[in-house]
């Protein structure tokens, strides 16, 4: 059975991405993480998602391996961070826990023999929605199902819990410091879940964490489109001195494990990098090159996204190959 | 050498703790956590504060526990709060709040080693300087409701707090134990009542002026069953006391299921009926639970 490669991520990982700037383009392109699976040849689940911040990519990955009871089905699992500004949370409904109902099912029996279950017996029929019969392996409710019988990435969200998120594109809450510390702890959290399971993985700042809040946010490349412009449309700069998010990030050198994190230090003037700066060569003073949508959008076209994935791949051979 | 016991936690761990209705009032009776580490003989590192949520008290063990040495840990408790609330830190450019998270290995043994001589032979009772240096309570803040998500986004992300605290002392082998210190989510979903201070000094009714639910609670209160019995198995539930979490499922929070489902009338472990936060006999109660329950 092939290994699994668990991807999570904002707009550059998501495998239904839309250009805002060009959204007639036909950007149906391979993207990093399905390209990656066919080189490693694992199966991909995708829970990358446009606009997502950093507590969304993590709380996606945790809420699928968590739930994978034999964790050694998976190959590899990447994490693209997004930038720390971003502020995620969830709406949740009954439609996306009852989604989770079946693959669940074995545990929720395993709770009723345990005899915690005091919910006056509404729960063993109710909790259980007409369709869930019908899906769940074709009404065979003892099967247990696996993640590999659940191969569409929506189904698998669902199935995770992994569903109902929302983001806001600046928190309203705290500061940069804090957005930057508290991304920092989320980066140590996927470190931590992965080595205390034995999982494969490797993370990196998909594009940069800060640098596009402290120079004054532009507006979005659908704002663009709608007339807004950059001039007279973007963020006052930050007042606080990049030195002091650089030192903030340096405190988890020796405790981040550099090697797994490509890119580490994240910042080019301590030594890393934000990979799509680094990959596609698109620093801020060297402008836009071709392997990138266009100067409207940043984002990586096809030729884009094999070079991230090749850079990837190479320090996946590096770590884990040799 | 004393290991350290690290806590963290709402008002009911906070060594600072005041009463909000009787700011006067002596409340400098040892809390559970000074009572239990002298109990356990270990050196306490208390990061708890008044009215924090779930995000600080995993971030404060987080970080705490980065700056520790792992072999001088002898235990860590999570005191876990509502679910509703929410945290986060405005630094403010004050850089510096993981005094020792420094940037060179050499650093932090310097740290360490400036630590070790400055916690050495504290009496436990004395507030120790260790979690002005872990953690510096100053620059985080807290709504006393998350104005982003849902009752049931919060659940889950407390959950998730409860995954992450597990996989954070299992990977570097540190015993530890966690806990729903007050309930996750009654508090809310029946209606969000004034804070005693509201009671004490806004005139406020602790009824009439309480909050109605923003969503159909029943509904929701089933969803939330299911969504912390989708976690039995995932978590390891022998390292959580009162798991469940929940009366409704057969588990308990720390407050109602030692002091007592009815405490004013039954149990006379809280300070009265304007503030149920225990008193001294109250404290003396969790840590003598919380002791045994370690064996």
């Amino acid at each position: 059975m092939k290994k699994l490669l668990l991807v999570s991520g904002d707009s550059f990982a998501d495998p239904q991405f839309r250009s805002s700037s060009h959204p007639e383009m036909d950007v149906s392109w391979p993207k990093w993480p399905e390209l990656m699976a066919k080189k490693l040849d694992m199966k991909l689940i995708n829970l990358g998602r446009s606009g997502a911040g950093n507590e969304y990519i993590s709380s996606s990955l945790q809420d699928v391996i968590v739930r994978l009871d034999d964790k050694s089905q998976i190959g590899l699992v990447v994490a693209g961070w997004s930038q720390c500004f971003r502020h995620d949370y969830q709406e949740i409904s009954w439609h996306g826990a009852m989604e989770k109902t079946s693959w669940q099912k074995k545990s929720l029996e395993h709770i009723a023999k345990k005899g915690k279950i005091v919910w006056k017996g509404e729960w063993s029929e109710d909790w259980y929605v007409d369709g869930d019969k019908e899906t769940y392996n074709g009404g065979d409710m003892a099967k247990s199902k696996t993640i590999h019988d659940r191969m569409d990435a929506n189904s698998i969200k669902k199935s995770a819990g992994a569903t109902g998120w929302e983001c806001l594109r600046v928190n309203t809450h705290g500061d940069i410091e804090g957005w930057v510390r508290k991304s920092l702890r989320t980066y140590m959290n996927f470190q931590l879940m992965c080595e205390r399971y034995d999982i494969p993985y490797l993370h990196t700042q998909m594009i940069p964490m800060y640098i596009d809040y402290m120079r004054g946010l532009m507006p979005t490349e659908q704002e663009v489109a709608l007339g807004a412009t950059r001039e007279n449309d973007s963020m006052l700069p930050s007042q606080v001195p990049e030195e002091e998010l650089q030192k903030i990030i340096l405190e988890y050198e020796g405790i981040m494990d550099p090697h797994k994190f490509v890119g580490w230090p994240i910042s080019r003037f301590i030594g890393g990098y934000p990979l799509n700066l680094e990959v596609l060569g698109v620093w801020p003073d060297t402008g836009i090159n071709e392997y990138v949508i266009s100067e409207m959008d940043n984002h990586p076209n096809k030729e884009g996204n094999q070079l991230i994935a090749d850079h990837l791949l190479e320090q996946y051979e590096e770590i884990f190959n040799s | 050498m004393k290991k350290y016991l690290i806590v963290s936690g709402d008002s009911f761990t906070d060594k600072d703790f005041r009463s909000s209705c009787y700011p006067d009032m002596d409340v400098s009776w040892p809390k559970w956590p000074d009572i239990l580490a002298k109990k356990l003989d270990m050196k306490l590192i208390n990061l708890a504060k008044a009215g924090s949520g779930n995000g600080y008290i995993y971030n404060t063990l987080l970080d705490c526990i980065q700056l520790v040495p792992k072999d001088e840990i002898g235990y860590v408790i999570a005191g876990w709060s509502q679910c509703q609330r929410g945290d986060y830190q405005e630094l403010g450019h004050t850089t510096g709040v993981l005094g020792g998270l420094k940037s060179t290995q050499a650093e932090r043994d310097n740290f360490h080693a400036n630590m070790k001589d400055s916690w050495g032979g504290q009496d436990i009772y004395k507030p120790t300087e260790m979690g002005e240096y872990a953690v510096d309570k100053r620059n985080w803040h807290q709504d006393r409701i998350d104005p982003r998500g849902n009752l049931p986004y919060w659940v889950r992300r407390t959950l998730r707090h409860y995954v992450g605290l597990q996989m954070l002392c299992e990977n570097y082998n540190i015993p530890y134990m966690q806990c729903q210190m007050i309930d996750m989510y009654k508090d809310y979903i029946d209606g969000m009542m004034p804070t005693e201070e509201e009671v004490a000094f806004q005139g406020k009714d602790l009824y009439a002026d309480r909050q109605t639910y923003p969503g159909d609670a029943k509904a929701d209160e089933q969803l939330i069953m299911k969504i912390i019995m989708s976690y039995d198995g995932h978590i390891d539930t022998s390292r959580v006391i009162g798991w469940p979490l929940t009366r409704t499922l057969g588990g308990f929070p720390i407050n109602r299921g030692v002091m007592g489902w009815n405490q004013i009338e039954e149990e006379p472990y809280v300070i009265d009926e304007n503030d149920n936060h225990p008193n001294a006999a109250g404290h003396e109660l969790i840590a003598e639970y919380i002791y045994d329950w370690m064996g």
